[in-house]
């Protein structure tokens, strides 16, 4: 009996990811190759005859690559100042640091446009002020804001993984170094970062596939600046008449096809790294920190990005959600607390922020379970295909996969419901879950499981009283990775959405295309909120639950 | 020719009056009790959303019925409702977009819409009707933006001629819709046709027109100032003059593209005689004026006088000009998508 029932879980782990992750790829493919509607090749042909191919992937590439240096270096710095210094209120830092990652980067977008507008924005309005330039010191509709608003929102992303490295990261050497008379840069340079060299470069090429995908940030500042890039062109394929699915079809497979051959390359630099790391050990904690020059120029890098990349856009979409009408002129401004009433009487708000809890909630809690299993098989059955299959969606650009979505499911039963969501975000979370999971369950005795199976217990049953109690503590950090992004997600939800199921970054989206920049803002801000409310919540909870 | 009419004669034409409208009033009733039992509708519309808005507001307050709208841009709205329809049944009871095109060529050759006439569409020309399936029921008129902090007098006398767009003055200081739906498509067609394509590359290289991708952050850079002007715009920035804004509308003397906002009723609708009521109801004198009022839209029916709240200023076109074949001109726009888009550099 436990034998079948030991294959029917492993059956349906199985077949959950394929229905997650394989069907939607394959239904994508015969619209790419225009087999849909009997035109083959029609979408290849179009696109190696647009004339726009050579600036979009040249634009695209430019960005990433952009994007992912900027981000690189902060990432580094930001670590190396709250890890390798004794800055005052390193905790509060590292809070303001991670703060971005918990918002959508079209909200970061929509503060930007306030704050520098070449002749409105704040900022403009402010150097001009004070300077008598005629010039804008910085234009947010231009390739350097662009890349500005991404690298601020993936530049924690840096931050976390390579924080994480020189956690790790044996203090020996470094030690050793300062007894010797090195400068703290010299050793940084020449001891620290090639240390944690295998974290910044897996974290380089997570944020290069971050930025290749990302659509809403340059559809709102690529306008203007006449920017395009391969996921905005995907975005205008459809949106702009006559609407061609299958070319918007065909770049989705390019794309995937790019960001697929990068997260190759990420795997095997996440494995190099891992291997380092079994390699060096972990010694002792570095105890003397640095402070002096070091620490002073690190600390206004890092209270500095806490300004731009934090203090000054939640201002800026403060003082928009309580004005009458955009302006930046003080003689000008109406205060009003309308957009407010406006926002929270609308019925599509209360149901887009109950959509958004529930889909969050449900999805990270399958993602949870699903990658809790695989995790298990991978490590305890050796089924490494599993773990493999689960990562694969890392490599799906959003807007490719709720493109996929629509193919897969446009005329069954579940779509236009919230299940159709609850789906898509689990594709998108359990490259997250499995990861955060997998990592605490290799580290558990095998001889528990092991003993387990001896005494008749079959995989659900072990799975459920033995690995998860253990691993709590990272199942509920799994949890909580995928509810926030599940809160800020747009990509796949403006594919899938329907009236009914709304969910608020949508709303957020609407607003803007609608003229409601001021509903958007108050919104924006309420999303944030509810994000740093929860976030909060939620490391209360995990406290007490490593406390158990 | 005609007898003379008798007193009986006279009594009978009074009765059969007085039956016509008691079963006109009684169908109304009757519509009116059916559609109150389904509850709810979903209304699929690419319509100004604060007109959306209020008209949902006052139908669910007159019927206790409620609307539930899913609005978009015209392209991904039918979109939507023609692959959802496709593949089984869309959510959509009553369907608008703007532009006659997408309901005359896609909606209307697939049959996705039903056949009703609502009650006050009944008179409207060819050109504002698909058969009996899709009527037009406000019109959209396509001008200029202005910030009145940054425009002077004699320029927005300039403004008044398409020809003056192109006035050395305005250079760096315009902001222009991107054509990605009917409205703005159409417009950009029609300015093509009538001075070349020359006329729009001027705009953008000579002019240095700055691209905006919707009607409403075009709006909202001249509101704030960012723009002195913006061009290919519906008169919603209407609604922040009201709220204060330093912002005017206009149409220009020469000629001003009118766009229609359509509405049918969906063939596979859930709940079709609310449906059905909605659609009597936008054709209601009390529908239109509040359509208008908060849209600074033309209501379609003869007679209706909007209010235009704290817009006095604001003038009703002159020369509108519409589409006759509009199925042809919808084509002529998707023909011509990927030049503009060359000229527009995105």
């Amino acid at each position: 009996m436990s034998k079948y029932l030991d294959k029917g879980v492993l059956g349906a782990v199985w077949l959950s990811l394929i229905v997650l992750v394989l069907v939607p790829l394959v239904f994508i493919v015969p619209a790419g190759l225009g087999l849909t509607d009997g035109n083959f090749l029609a979408p290849v042909v179009k696109f190696l005859n647009d004339e726009r191919l050579p600036a979009v992937l040249r634009n695209t590439f430019l960005l990433a690559t952009c994007v992912t240096i900027v981000s690189c270096i902060l990432g580094v710095l930001f670590a190396l100042a709250v890890e390798r210094t004794s800055m005052r209120f390193a905790w509060l830092a590292h809070q303001m640091i991670m703060v971005p990652i918990l918002v959508s980067p079209l909200v970061g977008a929509v503060a930007w446009v306030t704050l520098a507008r070449p002749s409105t924005g704040f900022i403009n309005v402010a150097w001009r002020t004070l300077t008598g330039s005629r010039d804008p010191l910085f234009s947010i509709y231009s390739f350097a804001g662009i890349a500005l608003v991404i690298s601020l929102h993936v530049a924690p992303y840096v931050y976390i993984n390579v924080r994480n490295a020189l956690q790790n990261i044996d203090g020996a050497m470094e030690e050793a170094a300062a007894i010797l008379g090195s400068h703290t840069l010299t050793t940084w340079f020449r001891i620290t970062i090639p240390l944690a060299m295998p974290a910044i470069l897996s974290s380089a090429l997570l944020v290069f596939v971050l930025t290749l995908e990302t659509f809403s940030v340059v559809g709102l500042l690529g306008g203007p600046a006449g920017f395009v890039t391969l996921p905005f062109s995907i975005y205008l394929a459809i949106n702009l008449p006559p609407g061609d699915w299958n070319y918007a079809a065909f770049e989705g497979l390019l794309l995937i096809t790019i960001t697929g051959l990068l997260m190759i390359l990420y795997w095997k630099v996440i494995g190099a790294s891992g291997q380092y790391a079994a390699i060096g050990g972990k010694g002792f904690r570095l105890v003397s920190k640095v402070g002096g020059k070091v620490q002073g120029m690190l600390v206004v890098v890092v209270w500095s990005y806490a300004v731009i990349a934090v203090v000054l856009p939640v201002a800026a979409l403060l003082l928009q959600s309580f004005l009458g009408f955009t302006t930046s002129r003080f003689d000008n401004m109406i205060f009003t607390l309308a957009n407010w009433q406006r926002l929270l009487d609308a019925p599509a708000f209360r149901l887009a922020f109950a959509n958004t809890m529930i889909v969050g909630a449900v999805a990270a809690t399958i993602a949870v379970v699903i990658g809790l299993f695989v995790s298990h098989f991978s490590i305890f059955e050796r089924m490494r295909s599993l773990e493999w299959l689960a990562g694969l969606p890392l490599a799906y650009p959003g807007i490719v996969l709720g493109m996929a979505f629509i193919f897969t499911y446009n005329g069954t039963f579940i779509y236009g419901t919230l299940a159709i969501l609850i789906l898509a975000y689990v594709t998108q979370f359990l490259p997250f879950t499995t990861r955060a999971l997998s990592a605490p369950v290799m580290q558990l005795d095998k001889g528990m499981d092991e003993a387990g199976k001896i005494l008749g217990a079959y995989t659900m049953r072990r799975v459920m009283r033995i690995t998860a109690p253990i691993v709590r503590s990272a199942v509920f950090s799994a949890w909580l990775i995928a509810f926030t992004r599940g809160i800020r997600e747009l990509n796949v939800s403006i594919f899938l959405y329907t009236p009914a199921t709304i969910v608020m970054p949508v709303l957020i989206w609407n607003y803007m295309e609608q003229g409601t920049f001021s509903q958007a803002a108050a919104l924006s801000l309420l999303q944030l909120f509810a994000m740093l409310f929860l976030v909060a919540i939620a490391e209360r909870l995990g406290r007490r639950f490593e406390s158990v | 020719m005609l007898g003379r009419i008798t007193r009986s004669g006279l009594l009978a034409m009074a009765a059969c009056f007085a039956l016509c409208v008691q079963s006109v009033g009684a169908m109304s009733d009757d519509l009116e009790t059916k559609a109150k039992a389904e509850k709810s509708l979903v209304w699929y519309t690419s319509d100004s959303v604060q007109s959306a808005e209020a008209m949902a507001k006052r139908f669910q307050q007159k019927y206790g019925i409620s609307v539930q709208i899913n609005r978009k841009t015209t392209l991904p709205l039918v979109e939507q409702f023609v692959a959802e329809s496709a593949r089984g049944r869309s959510p959509a009871d009553v369907f608008t977009v703007i532009g006659m095109g997408p309901m005359a060529s896609g909606i209307a050759e697939k049959k996705l819409l039903a056949s009703y006439v609502p009650r006050g569409a009944e008179k409207l020309p060819a050109q504002y009707r698909v058969g009996d399936t899709a009527f037009a029921y406000i019109l959209s008129p396509m001008g200029v933006a202005y910030n009145t902090n940054l425009v002077k007098p004699e320029e927005v006398a300039l403004l008044k001629s398409y020809k003056g767009w192109l006035d050395p003055r305005f250079k760096g200081r315009m902001a222009i819709t991107a054509p990605i739906g009917g409205t703005t498509g159409g417009n950009m067609l029609l300015l093509q046709e009538r001075y070349g394509v020359g006329f729009i590359e001027a705009l953008i290289k000579d002019q240095k027109a700055v691209v905006y991708q919707t009607v409403a952050t075009t709006g909202d850079a001249v509101i704030s100032g960012e723009q002195a002007i913006g061009l290919n715009l519906t008169p919603g920035v209407a609604l922040q003059a009201a709220a204060g804004a330093p912002v005017r509308y206009l149409s220009q003397d020469d000629w001003t593209f009118v766009v229609p906002a359509v509405a049918g009723v969906s063939a596979n609708a859930s709940h079709p005689n609310a449906a059905r009521l909605f659609m009597n109801f936008l054709f209601t004198e009390e529908a239109q004026k509040l359509h208008a009022d908060t849209s600074y839209w033309i209501p379609i029916l003869p007679g209706v006088k909007p209010s235009y709240p704290k817009a006095e200023w604001l003038e009703l076109p002159k020369n509108p000009v519409t589409t006759e074949d509009p199925i042809k001109f919808d084509r002529d726009i998707n023909a011509n998508i990927g030049n503009w888009r060359k000229i527009l550099g995105w």
